[in-house]
């Protein structure tokens, strides 16, 4: 448990769209908010498969905090030019899912300070995160930020 | 669990240089007042301090709330805290509780607390569940002696420890990220992750706002400027709007009084004119800058030149205040680092995976926060000793009040929402547990 842990809870929701999204691979990512009275995580939006990092993005407000999970797709191997000599081509693909802790500058302090107390407990309660992406801005959140802290 | 949420949380954050405390929800705290106090050491009978005007303090070991070091209450002293502290007393010292940003007597820190609820927020502690805010640096032992306090003297229903740097991160939206906290007694450089302050990055160093000033009142004085205290002197009128300053004879007063009132206009002059030098000081180069006045509230008007730039750069190099005639040299000067050498040894300390997150997210916060060119310094130098890859970006915000008050700001969004109720360290699981129990509740 965090030093200053909020306590804020995390409705049966959440974690069932995760579900989905993590062992069904039913959604491309699913946008999460802290209900208005500040009581409990709920689901905002779901992605659907073919949705892009983009969509993720369009769908964040620009001065309202947010959590989100995003099923990236990736593949590895295939590059290098020696590999390439040897023959071998092959491109295996690989996924991780991001947890993405968005919380604009432009927020006000109340809800900042609420989505980042409540942040550890709430991933604590989605089990299989691999990668933790934290951003402030929209240049912080582009699917190069992401590949990199994927990779 | 604490059940009683209509009432309203009272949040403190005793730091060293001044004393915050308020209501939970609201946006600024209501009490602001020094963390020193004053002191007058009673000898039997005789009550000779005769206040300018009278006070409403309490003597040691009155209004309920006894001071828990025995040894400290044996000798008898009166302590004078908040605005009593503006009227001179002979023989009143002024004595802080802090000691390197740790607490060293908690009996002042007792009579803070007092003064903070019964005379500024005008509460009855045993009615408000607490939320305190502790730097990162404080030992197991101090947190337990603190809630020893609360729940035996203060009979508190409900407490909360709070790590200053996490409060600080929270509130800038942050899980994770670097914390400066620029204050008065020193400064701090934290790594927060998800929430945990870890331990072995935290950095210290005894250069804070407190020093700067001292610095910049030994080097007015080592030019000649005379800083008279307010109570030092008399304004009279001559003339229709002329005045003369007639020193009076004070002889009671105490030196430490005499340095507190000096010190409080040095600070007025450096919070009002310095500006961090966009590189390293350098004396020749600063030597003919523009300078830029200042009027003593004695009516003189001094002049302050490379000083502007000087002061606050030894934020930066704590080795140019050496050159000032009159500053104290460190005790151990290894462990004085600059600013930007304390965030990339403090990043350092760090696991690899989160380095560059950390370099990305560095906050700045504390009174010290305020002065100018601080961020853009701060970025540029880190900037210039920080791997490669790494990604920069040193924030403040951009409203000088949050900046300040990050960490209370921070603890009453905390202690006012509705699911921290079930967070507290209660009253009944105290009395059930333990002391030590603070840890479990408030790692
Ligand atoms: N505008 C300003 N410019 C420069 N310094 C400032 C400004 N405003 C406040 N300060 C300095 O900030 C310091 C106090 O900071 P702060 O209130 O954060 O300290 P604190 O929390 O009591 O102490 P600490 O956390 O170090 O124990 C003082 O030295 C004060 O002179
Ligand atoms: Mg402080």
């Amino acid at each position: 448990m965090a030093n200053a842990a909020s306590g804020v809870a995390v409705s049966e929701e959440c974690v069932a769209r995760f579900q989905e999204l993590r062992a069904g691979r039913a959604h491309r990512f699913v946008v999460f908010k802290i209900d208005d009275s500040l009581q409990r995580v709920v689901v905002d939006a779901v992605g659907p498969r073919d949705a892009g990092f983009d969509a993720l993005t369009a769908s964040l407000p620009a001065d309202g905090c947010r959590y989100a999970v995003y099923d990236h797709d990736f593949t590895v191997g295939g590059g290098g030019a020696q590999a390439q000599q040897q023959g071998e081509v092959v491109e295996a693909p690989r996924s991780k899912i991001v947890f993405v802790a968005w919380a604009p500058a432009t927020a006000d302090v109340r809800s900042k300070m609420v989505y980042a107390s409540s942040c550890e407990g709430f991933k604590k309660a989605l089990d299989g995160v691999q990668v933790d992406l934290q951003a402030t801005e929209p240049s912080e959140l582009t699917l190069d930020v992401l590949r990199e802290h994927a990779a | 669990m604490y059940g009683g949420d209509e009432v309203s949380a009272i949040v403190i954050d005793v730091g060293s240089y001044s004393c915050k405390a308020g209501y939970a929800g609201d946006d600024t705290p209501k009490a602001v007042f020094p963390s020193v106090v004053g002191s007058i050491e009673q000898t039997e009978g005789t009550d000779d301090s005769k206040p300018e005007k009278e006070g409403d303090s309490a003597p040691d070991s009155k209004n309920g709330a006894k001071p828990m070091d025995v040894d400290k209450a044996k000798t008898k002293r009166k302590l004078y805290v908040g605005q009593e502290l503006e009227f001179r007393r002979d023989h009143m010292e002024v004595i802080s509780p802090m000691k390197d940003g740790t607490v060293t007597d908690w009996d002042i820190v007792d009579n803070i607390w007092n003064h903070a609820f019964r005379r500024r927020l005008l509460i009855n502690p045993e009615e408000h569940p607490m939320l305190i805010a502790e730097p990162s640096t404080n030992t197991a032992q101090q947190r337990e002696k603190a809630a020893e306090l609360m729940f035996e003297n203060y009979k508190v229903p409900a407490l909360f420890l709070a790590k200053n740097a996490v409060l600080t991160s929270f509130a800038s939206g942050r899980a994770t990220s670097l914390v400066v906290d620029s204050g008065g007694g020193s400064s701090v450089v934290s790594a927060v992750h998800d929430g945990f302050v870890l331990q072995k990055s935290v950095a210290t160093s005894p250069v804070g706002g407190d020093f700067l000033t001292d610095c910049m009142m030994k080097s007015l004085e080592s030019k000649g400027v005379v800083i008279r205290p307010r109570y030092s002197f008399k304004k009279l009128e001559i003339s229709p709007g002329e005045y003369k300053i007639v020193d009076l004879d004070l002889p009671n007063t105490t030196e430490s009084y005499r340095l507190y009132c000096m010190r409080a206009i040095a600070s007025d002059i450096k919070e009002s004119v310095c500006r961090v030098p966009d590189t390293a000081f350098d004396e020749v180069a600063y030597a003919n800058v523009p300078t830029t006045s200042y009027e003593l509230p004695d009516g003189q008007t001094i002049e302050v030149g490379a000083d502007r730039f000087k002061i606050p750069d030894i934020l930066f190099n704590p080795a140019l205040s050496q050159t000032i005639p009159g500053v104290d040299g460190f005790s151990d000067s290894t462990s004085v680092r600059g600013l930007q050498r304390m965030v990339i040894d403090s990043v350092n300390r760090c696991d690899v995976d989160i380095r560059k997150e950390l370099f990305s997210n560095i906050l700045l916060s504390g009174g010290s926060s305020s002065i100018l060119q601080l961020k853009e310094r701060l970025e540029k130098e880190v900037l210039e000793e920080s791997p490669q890859a790494a990604r920069v970006k040193v924030m403040a915000s951009g409203n000088s009040v949050e900046r300040r008050f990050s960490v209370w700001i921070g603890g009453s969004i905390l202690a006012s929402l509705g699911s921290f109720q079930q967070m507290w360290f209660s009253k009944a699981e105290y009395e059930e547990h333990g002391v030590s129990y603070i840890q479990r509740k408030c790692p």
